[in-house]
């Protein structure tokens, strides 16, 4: 059986971007045949630690949604990403094009859709692991991924507002009997009492905080264009990003 | 069809051409002498450039790596330092300007004496801050040319300090006595924040020649450069105090949910017809999962 594991926010530009490449990644490189969808449609991101090119994009989630094409022609092979040997890995990439977000944005789409597309994937390309990267908040599409998914990862960054809106969505989430669900602190700065906080978000949700990522400057250089995990596995960062893809990967 | 006529550019080029001709007559008359003369631009030239090279390879770069800098006392040192090295001072300090309006020595460096005080140092500085203001009449104080510097927002410097008549140098005097040092040319810098506010003073002593090693006067250009890295560090020492602030709040670590705003979005969802499907779908495709499974 392949696993789903759908990364959300309540609130954008919080990391599940990154943080999803960087899972499937280390998922692929335990020698699991994994895909990555991005569900983002308004503002795809997941392409570019990928290296996917809008070049070779002949076919996006858009066109599936659109019923052009099975979702497989939607996938690309992005391995060579990894640089090194390890299970295959796909992306099904969101359309950049600005035509076909407004497209999507106008017409919506019957959510119901992304379920069988999840479903065929996982079959026709034999998958250990479906990785959903997610649009920030909460409507018809993001509660389809969570609904689905064995595992999901909540990114919070330390903020007032992000505490607030994070405690929706994990409501939310028990009321759909999510199987696994992990909390991730991102972007803590370094003069932040990590235990502390760690200790302090458990109890408030009471749902286990499997890492706390600390504001990380190579991240900001290497801005979405590359995996940390893998650039750079001696940061903090990339080691706590380790711990989560542990809890994933646990049979 | 027109009349063609002679453009403007045209005579610039008779200007051009009148000019270039009667420095070549000047050239040959004064021969040796141009020749000195056209090594001395030429080097101008050539350290114009290497200043503006300076600038874009490290001014700009250092301004984001002190943006990066979580560590205040690494940041005034860093700070410090990078103004040091870029106009080859010898020494330096960095005040910071109280709520009391005084002007805190946070570090004093000097490498010809081999001292560092305050920053990442063990040693504290243990001078007394400056007042800006006269602590009897409530005057400004014009005195110091560090004091002056924040009080009028402006940068400025002093050729050397023994021949100045402007500032009160008596301080820097006693210093140069007990170390047996000598104070010439000095550059200070205002730190303004985003609100142009005066929060810090960054003072240079004794620029060297680049060529001789010489201590010289700080160049109007190094005092432009210098003034720019001071607004780079100023953005970045506020950036800190802002993060800081928000630190602090959250330090203290109380994370506090609206329960009822948070019942009544939940509330606001689970009833609606999408959500309840999606419960009995979702419960209905565990359930096919687990039977697979057992
Ligand atoms: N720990 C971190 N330290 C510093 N920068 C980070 C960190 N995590 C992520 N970032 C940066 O934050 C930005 C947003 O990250 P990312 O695109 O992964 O977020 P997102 O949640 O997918 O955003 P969106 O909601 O727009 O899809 C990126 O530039 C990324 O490099
Ligand atoms: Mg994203």
């Amino acid at each position: 059986m392949a696993k789903i594991v759908s990364i959300h926010s309540y609130r954008g530009g919080t990391g599940k971007s990154n943080l999803t490449a960087n899972l499937a990644s280390l998922a692929a490189l335990a020698g699991k045949r994994v895909a990555v969808v991005d569900t983002d449609v308004q503002s795809p991101g997941i392409h570019m630690p990928f290296g996917l090119g809008e070049d070779r994009v002949e076919f996006a989630l858009n066109h599936f949604i659109w019923g052009e094409c099975p979702i497989e022609k939607a996938a690309y092979d992005v391995s060579a990403a990894l640089g090194r040997p390890g299970g295959p890995i796909y992306l099904v990439p969101s359309s950049i094009k600005i035509s076909d977000i407004g497209r999507i944005l106008k017409e919506g789409y019957d959510v119901r859709l992304l379920n069988d597309g999840f479903q065929a994937l996982i079959e026709k390309l034999n998958l250990d692991f479906l990785f959903i990267d997610t649009h920030p908040g909460v409507n018809e599409e993001t509660l389809l991924s969570i609904a689905i998914s064995d595992t999901l990862v909540l990114i919070l960054r330390p903020d007032q507002q992000d505490f607030q809106g994070t405690a929706v969505t994990v409501e939310l989430a028990k009321k759909l009997d999510v199987p696994q669900m992990l909390l991730v602190i991102n972007k803590a700065l370094p003069s932040m009492n990590f235990d502390e906080l760690r200790a302090k978000v458990e109890k408030i949700y009471n749902v286990p905080v499997a890492a706390v990522l600390p504001l990380t400057t190579e991240l900001v250089q290497l801005a979405s264009s590359g995996l940390i995990s893998l650039v750079h596995p001696e940061l903090e960062a990339s080691r706590e990003i380790g711990k989560v893809s542990e809890k994933i990967l646990a049979p | 069809m027109p009349i063609p006529t002679l453009s403007p550019v045209w005579n610039f080029y008779w200007a051009y051409g009148i000019c270039a001709s009667l420095l070549g007559v000047i050239g040959l008359y004064v021969g040796q002498k141009t020749r000195t003369r056209t090594m001395q631009l030429l080097r101008q030239v050539e350290r114009e450039k290497t200043r503006a090279d300076k600038f874009a390879n490290f001014v700009i770069p250092i301004g984001l790596s002190l943006t990066a800098e979580t560590n205040l006392n690494q940041l005034l040192e860093k700070i410090l330092l990078e103004a040091k090295a870029l106009s080859l001072a010898d020494g330096g300090t960095l005040y910071l300007v109280t709520p009391e309006k005084t002007l805190r020595f946070v570090m004093i460096v000097n490498d010809s004496l081999k001292i560092a005080m305050g920053g990442t140092s063990i040693k504290e500085v243990s001078l007394p801050p400056l007042n800006l203001y006269d602590a009897d009449t409530g005057a400004p104080n014009h005195k110091n040319i560090a004091t002056s510097c924040a009080l009028g927002a402006k940068s400025m410097s002093v050729d050397d300090v023994y021949t100045e008549k402007g500032f009160d140098f008596s301080g820097a005097k006693a210093f140069d006595q007990r170390m047996n040092y000598r104070t010439i040319s000095v550059l200070c810098v205002p730190l303004k924040d985003a609100q142009q506010k005066v929060i810090g003073v960054l003072q240079l002593i004794n620029a060297q020649d680049p060529d001789t090693s010489r201590v010289v006067a700080f160049a109007p250009q190094l005092r432009q450069m210098m003034e720019l890295l001071g607004l780079l560090a100023a953005a970045a020492l506020g950036s800190y105090l802002r993060i800081k602030t928000l630190t602090d709040q959250i330090v203290d670590l109380k994370i506090q949910i609206d329960e009822a705003k948070k019942e009544r979005q939940v509330t606001e969802i689970t009833e609606s017809d999408y959500f309840k499907g999606l419960q009995t779908r979702a419960r209905e495709m565990r359930a096919k999962v687990k039977g697979q499974n057992s």
